[in-house]
């Protein structure tokens, strides 16, 4: 019986030797078909995906959508706030927003005061001729002979 | 009964699908499984947990593949998980002597002396060794369709049987 030729062709040791409780099988296949019914509960399988389903969804990316946009930073106030130069000059000559005038010139440097000042006035040929080396390009500009 | 069951599947009946599946294959399914765990219990359970996986991979089952071998492969990986997790809790030699002392008293084993040699020989396999062995000696399943249940080469199984049946061999000889 060593021999695994006499355990491999031996019809008896391939009978089936297990036993299972009373009326095991009998049971077994209504158990079985109650997995499908049960799961069903809890996942459902290649159902077509429920109306309610894709509102939630669709709720969902409005309040992420709206959240964003309420929290996020206003570019259009950034804007505003962002004036140019030429802008404020213009704000100034026409006599609008006295304090907000006011509060730009404080926050500008002199060289951006001294371009709204120009801008205003139009003195820009007199100041740049005061620059003692344009002094002689300008003479020569404007063909003037001592 | 294959042709069916994949025409039912290819209809969206999968419930239908399902219940042909558990009648036609439940029995054979709980043999195979039982062999590998031995015990009664622990074969229901894992045959429960075989065929909510079946169920849940139903929709996903290619119809140009083999439904028996499909279901085998799902029962045999199911019962090598539990066995795996067994092992997690007590070594391994230790399982392998629980599951031969419980044939000696279990009431539902009816094998004669020869035949629960048997039995304690295909218990002390490596688990997988065991899969292999059981498809081929009690299944007999040929080498191409174990291949496609354990998704290993056909060369490899045969080895993987040889080797098993030289340790059966020494297992009556010591024994």
């Amino acid at each position: 019986m060593s021999d695994f030729k006499h355990i491999e062709h031996n019809p008896k040791l391939k009978q089936n030797t297990f036993r299972v409780p009373d009326n095991y099988f009998e049971n077994l296949e209504e158990r079985l078909q109650k997995i499908a019914q049960e799961d069903k509960k809890i996942i459902p399988i290649s159902r077509p995906k429920s109306f309610a389903r894709t509102w939630s969804i669709a709720a969902s990316f409005a309040l992420l959508f709206a959240a964003s946009w309420y929290f996020w930073p206003n570019q259009a106030t950034l804007v505003e706030t962002e004036l140019s130069t030429e802008d404020v000059a213009t704000l100034s000559a026409n006599g609008f927003l006295y304090n907000a005038e006011t509060y730009f010139l404080e926050n500008l440097s002199l060289e951006e005061l001294d371009e709204i000042v120009l801008t205003e006035n139009d003195y820009s040929d007199y100041l740049e001729i005061t620059q003692p080396s344009a002094i002689e390009d300008y003479y020569l500009d404007s063909d003037i002979n001592f | 009964m294959h042709k069916d069951i994949v025409i039912l599947i290819n209809s969206k009946k999968f419930t239908e699908a399902f219940n042909l599946v558990v009648k036609t294959y439940n029995k054979r399914l709980y043999w195979h499984i039982r062999r590998l765990v031995v015990n009664h219990d622990d074969a229901d359970d894992v045959l429960q947990n075989t065929f909510l996986k079946v169920w849940r991979a139903l929709p996903n089952f290619r119809s140009d593949a083999n439904i028996y071998t499909w279901l085998y492969r799902i029962a045999t990986n199911e019962s090598l998980t539990f066995l795996k997790k067994k092992r997690q809790d007590v070594n391994y030699d230790d399982v392998a002597f629980t599951i031969e002392k419980n044939l000696e008293a279990d009431v539902f084993f009816d094998g004669d002396e020869i035949q629960l040699k048997l039995q304690k020989a295909i218990a002390a396999l490596p688990e997988k060794q065991r899969a292999v062995f059981n498809l081929r000696y009690f299944e007999e399943m040929n080498y191409r369709e174990m291949a496609e249940v354990l998704e290993t080469s056909e060369g490899a199984l045969k080895a993987s049987y040889h080797h098993a049946a030289k340790k059966i061999e020494a297992f009556f000889k010591n024994h």
